[in-house]
C-alpha cells in the first residue's frame, strides 16, 4: 500500500480549476448525465480499458499496464511486423491541457498571490513589462504579480548590483503567466559608490537627504535595552498613533534580550536574557489583561491580529545589536520592512531606491507626508548586518518576498543530507528553512560570496509533507542554521563582523501551531544542536494593524504560556517540561 | 449580496464585508471545514481565521469568485490545522474515509513523496477531471475536494445515496484506468 496521507491526498487536488470549484456553489446535478455516466461504458475506450489489468507490484514504477492476452498477442503481432511503440508518459494532454500543480501547490494556509485559480490577473497572456534598470526586488514583485516565474542570474556589470540589465523574454512579448522570466541581474561592479553619477542617481541623490532620518538613535540611546516591554509598546504606540490613516499596516512591538554599554551598542548575553525574561512579566501582565487589547486598538485605531515568536541564539558573548524596539510597517504584498532592512544591508544604491520606494508607497497607501517624517524618525538605527538579518528573518513568515530570496536556487546537496536528515526528524515540522554555513559547499561558496551577502549560504525549504526540497515561501516555521561552530563560517570582513559572535539559530512560530509541538521542537533542536547558548534573543511580534475587532481575540492565544516555554529552553531550565 | 459587491467592501476596508462573507458563505465554510476536521469547535475556529484571511489579502487580491477563494482558504487552513494537530491526529473521519477510497485509484507503488511523481499524477488527476462530465466532476470534487459526506452530497443535490456511491465508484474506476493509460501503473 502506498503512504497516501491525507495532506498528499489534498495536494493531489489543490490546483483544480477555480471554474471547476465554482461548481460546487453554483451547479446542478443532472440525473440523466450521472444515469448515463453511470451505465456500463459501451463505447470503445471504454472496451479498450476494460482488457487493462492494473497490477500493483513491488518494482519501481515504469510503464504500462499489463494488457490482456488478446492486446499482448496484438501487441507481440505488431512488434513482429517491425512497429514499435513509444510511450511516453511525459507528453502534455493536448486535449485537456493540465497546469503545473505542483509548481505552486502548497499545504499553506496562504493563497498565493499569483494563484491562477484564484485570482483574475494571471491565466491570461501578459506582455511583459520592461524591466530593465529596474531593481531587482521591484521587478520580482512585479513579475510575480503578474504570475511569472523568476530566474535570476548575476552578470557583470557596470550597474550598480542588483539593478536589472536585460531579461528574456524582452519588454512587450507576450507569454502565458507561469512562464519563466530570466532577469540578468548586475552583481555590480567595483565602484559602487553612490557618488557615481547616473541618471537614476540624480534621483537616488534627492532621496539620499532623508536616509538618515532613517535612523535615529533615540531609542537606541537608552541605557539598556531592557527597558520595560510596556514602555517600548507605548513608545510605540506613540510613534505610530498618527499613521493608521491608511488601511494595512501593522506594527511590531518586540522584547528582547540584548543589553548595553550605553554607546549605541548592546550587548546579547545570558544576564539580559535572564533580565528581560523577568522584566516582561508587566509586558504580558498587561497584555493578557483586555484594557492592554482595548489600549492598542484605541491607539492605532485597531488591533493586535497575532503574535509571533522569534528566538536567536547566540553562541558568541557579544553582538552589536543596536536595536531594542522595531517598527516595521508593511504591506501584504510589499513587505517595507524587508525593503528598509535591504536597504540598510545592502549597498547605498539599493538603500536609496528602496528608500524612494518606500516612500511612494507610502504615498500611494495614502500617508500624508507628516505621516511619513514620524515613520521615519521612528526607525531605529540597525547599524550592523548581523542585527538587520536578525530582524529580517522576522519577516519569513507569510510573505511571498523576504530577505533571503536570492539564496532559494540551490539544489538538494548530498554535504547537507545529514543536517536536513536531522532537521527532519524534528518533531512534527512541515516545513524548514535550513540555512547552511558556506563552508558545507565550496560551490556554493565561491558563487554566492561575491559581496553581496557575508557568505553564502544553502538554503532549502524542505516540505516533509512530501519529501521534496522546494521553493516554499509561506513556511510557517523558520529554522535558520548559521553555524555551530564558529570555525565553519569565514566572516566577511568587508562588514566587519565580529568573528566571536556566531549567529546561531532563528527560529521564528506563528499561529497555528499547537504550543507542544513547538515546545518539543525546541527542545528537540537544542539537543540536536547541542549548543550551551550563551546569549539569546527572544522577540514576541505583536502585529498591530487593522484587523478588525470581531477577528482579534481568537488570534490571542496561548502567547504567555509559548513564551515562558520558550525562555526555559533558552536558559536551560526547561525540566519542569511536561 | 453579490459577490463583486463584498469584494468591493473589503477593498474599502469596511467591516461590513465580513458579516456579508459570513451570511453568503457562512456555512459552506463551515461545513468544509467540519468535513475536513471533524468537529465543529475548530470549524468556528476556521471561519475567523478564513475571515482574517480574506480581509488581509483583499486587497491586493481580487478575486473572480469569492466562493472559489474562500472555499480554497478554507480547505487550506483545516488541512494546516490538522497538520499542526497531527500528533492528536485530528483528522476528520470524513477525511480518513475519503483517503482510504482515494487511494484505492492510486497506485500501490507509486512514490507519492516523489516530487516529479506527484506532480505529474497531480496533474494527470487535473486533466482527467476534464474528461468527467459536470455532475460526476462535482460528486468527485465534493467527496474528495470538499470532503463532504456521501449523504450529504446526496441530500443536497436531491439524488439518491447510492447514484452518489455508484458515480464516485465509477469515477475512481475511471481514474484508475485514466492512470493507467498514462503510465501509472506497470
Amino acid at each position: 500500500m502506498n503512504k497516501m496521507t491525507p495532506e498528499i491526498m489534498k495536494a493531489m487536488l489543490d490546483d483544480i480549476p477555480q471554474n471547476y470549484i465554482d461548481e460546487l456553489n453554483n451547479a446542478d446535478i443532472s440525473l440523466d448525465e450521472l444515469n448515463s455516466f453511470n451505465e456500463q461504458p459501451q463505447n470503445e475506450e471504454w472496451s479498450t480499458c476494460d482488457n487493462i489489468m492494473l497490477v500493483q507490484n513491488t518494482k519501481p514504477r515504469r510503464k504500462i499496464a499489463v494488457i490482456s492476452a488478446f492486446a499482448g498477442t496484438a501487441a507481440v503481432f505488431a512488434i513482429v511486423l517491425g512497429i514499435g511503440m513509444h510511450i511516453n508518459r511525459n507528453k502534455p494532454d493536448t486535449d485537456t491541457p493540465a497546469p503545473n500543480l505542483f509548481e505552486s501547490t502548497t499545504l499553506s494556509s496562504d493563497i498565493q498571490q499569483n494563484d491562477p485559480h484564484t485570482t483574475e490577473n494571471v491565466s491570461e497572456n501578459i506582455t511583459v513589462p520592461d524591466f530593465t534598470f529596474l531593481n531587482c526586488d521591484e521587478a520580482v514583485d512585479t513579475a510575480k504579480f503578474l504570475g511569472l516565474d523568476i530566474e535570476k542570474k548575476y552578470v557583470e556589470s557596470s550597474e550598480k548590483a542588483g539593478i536589472i540589465t536585460r531579461q528574456s523574454p524582452t519588454a512587450g512579448t507576450k507569454i502565458k503567466s507561469g512562464e519563466t522570466l530570466t532577469l540578468y541581474i548586475s552583481s555590480g561592479s567595483e565602484d559602487t559608490s553612490p557618488t557615481a553619477k547616473t541618471t537614476s542617481d540624480e534621483e537616488i541623490i534627492e532621496t539620499k537627504s532623508v536616509k538618515p532620518s532613517y535612523r535615529t538613535t533615540n531609542a537606541v540611546q537608552a541605557e539598556n535595552s531592557t527597558a520595560s516591554d510596556k514602555t517600548t509598546a507605548e513608545a510605540n504606540t506613540k510613534t505610530t498613533a498618527k499613521t493608521t490613516a491608511s488601511p494595512k499596516h501593522t506594527t511590531k512591538v518586540t522584547t528582547d534580550s540584548s543589553g548595553s554599554d550605553g554607546k549605541n551598542t548592546h550587548y546579547h548575553s545570558l544576564e539580559n536574557t535572564k533580565k528581560i525574561i523577568a522584566e516582561s512579566n508587566t509586558f504580558w501582565e498587561m497584555l493578557e489583561k483586555e484594557e492592554a487589547i482595548s489600549h492598542f486598538s484605541r491607539e492605532y485605531g485597531s488591533g493586535i491580529s497575532h503574535i509571533e515568536y522569534d528566538i536567536d541564539f547566540y553562541k558568541g558573548e557579544k553582538i552589536v545589536y543596536t536595536s531594542q524596539e522595531e517598527i516595521i510597517y508593511y504591506n501584504s504584498k510589499n513587505s517595507i520592512g524587508e525593503m528598509l532592512y535591504q536597504g540598510r544591508t545592502y549597498d547605498n544604491t539599493t538603500e536609496a531606491l528602496n528608500n524612494r520606494r518606500l516612500e511612494e508607497y507610502l504615498v500611494s497607501l495614502g500617508y500624508s507626508a507628516s505621516d511619513i517624517e514620524i515613520m521615519k524618525n521612528s526607525r531605529v538605527k540597525i547599524s550592523d548586518k548581523e542585527s538587520a538579518l536578525a530582524v529580517a528573518s522576522l519577516n519569513f513568515i507569510g510573505y511571498e518576498n523576504h530577505y533571503y530570496d536570492d539564496e532559494i536556487f540551490f539544489e538538494y546537496n548530498t554535504d547537507t543530507t545529514e543536517l536536513i536528515d536531522k532537521a527532519a526528524g524534528l518533531g512534527t515540522l512541515s516545513y524548514l528553512d535550513v540555512f547552511a554555513p558556506p563552508v558545507l559547499n565550496d560551490e556554493i561558496k565561491d558563487e554566492h560570496t561575491d559581496g553581496r551577502y557575508r557568505g553564502g549560504r544553502l538554503c532549502y525549504n524542505v516540505d516533509f509533507t512530501n519529501g521534496m526540497c522546494q521553493n516554499e515561501e509561506n513556511s510557517l516555521v523558520n529554522l535558520v542554521f548559521r553555524t555551530s561552530d564558529k570555525n565553519d563560517i569565514q566572516f566577511d570582513s568587508k562588514y566587519g563582523y565580529p568573528s566571536h559572535v556566531l549567529y546561531f539559530g532563528d527560529v521564528c512560530i506563528d499561529e497555528y501551531w499547537d504550543y507542544n509541538d513547538i515546545m518539543q521542537y525546541f527542545l528537540d533542536l537544542k539537543e540536536y544542536s547541542q549548543f550551551s547558548v550563551l546569549s539569546a534573543e527572544i522577540a514576541v511580534i505583536i502585529h498591530i494593524d487593522d484587523t478588525p475587532t470581531q477577528l482579534m481575540q481568537p488570534q490571542l492565544s496561548q502567547p504567555k504560556e509559548v513564551f515562558r516555554r520558550l525562555c526555559d529552553i533558552v536558559l536551560g531550565t526547561e525540566d519542569n517540561f511536561e | 449580496m453579490e459577490d463583486n459587491d463584498i469584494i468591493t467592501e473589503f477593498e474599502q476596508r469596511n467591516e461590513d464585508a465580513l458579516s456579508h462573507t459570513t451570511e453568503k458563505y457562512g456555512k459552506t465554510i463551515h461545513k468544509i471545514a467540519e468535513n475536513i476536521l471533524g468537529n465543529t469547535h475548530d470549524a468556528d475556529e476556521i471561519r475567523n481565521d478564513a475571515l482574517m484571511k480574506l480581509w488581509s489579502t483583499i486587497p491586493p487580491q481580487h478575486p473572480r469568485s469569492l466562493f472559489a477563494y474562500i472555499a480554497v482558504i478554507v480547505r487550506n487552513i483545516a488541512y494546516d490545522k490538522c497538520r499542526a494537530d497531527k500528533r492528536k491526529k485530528r483528522y476528520g473521519e470524513q477525511v480518513q474515509i475519503a483517503l482510504d477510497e482515494f487511494s484505492e485509484c492510486i497506485p500501490s507503488d507509486f512514490d507519492v513523496e516523489g516530487h516529479t511523481d506527484s506532480r505529474q499524477l497531480s496533474s494527470e488527476i487535473q486533466a482527467f477531471l476534464g474528461t468527467l462530465p459536470q455532475s460526476s466532476r462535482i460528486i468527485f470534487l465534493q467527496r474528495y475536494w470538499a470532503m463532504m459526506p456521501v449523504a450529504d452530497i446526496a441530500e443536497k443535490y436531491g439524488i439518491n445515496v447510492n447514484t452518489v456511491k455508484t458515480t464516485l465508484r465509477r469515477t475512481r474506476e475511471k481514474l484508475r484506468i485514466h492512470l493507467a493509460k498514462e503510465g501509472f501503473y506497470e
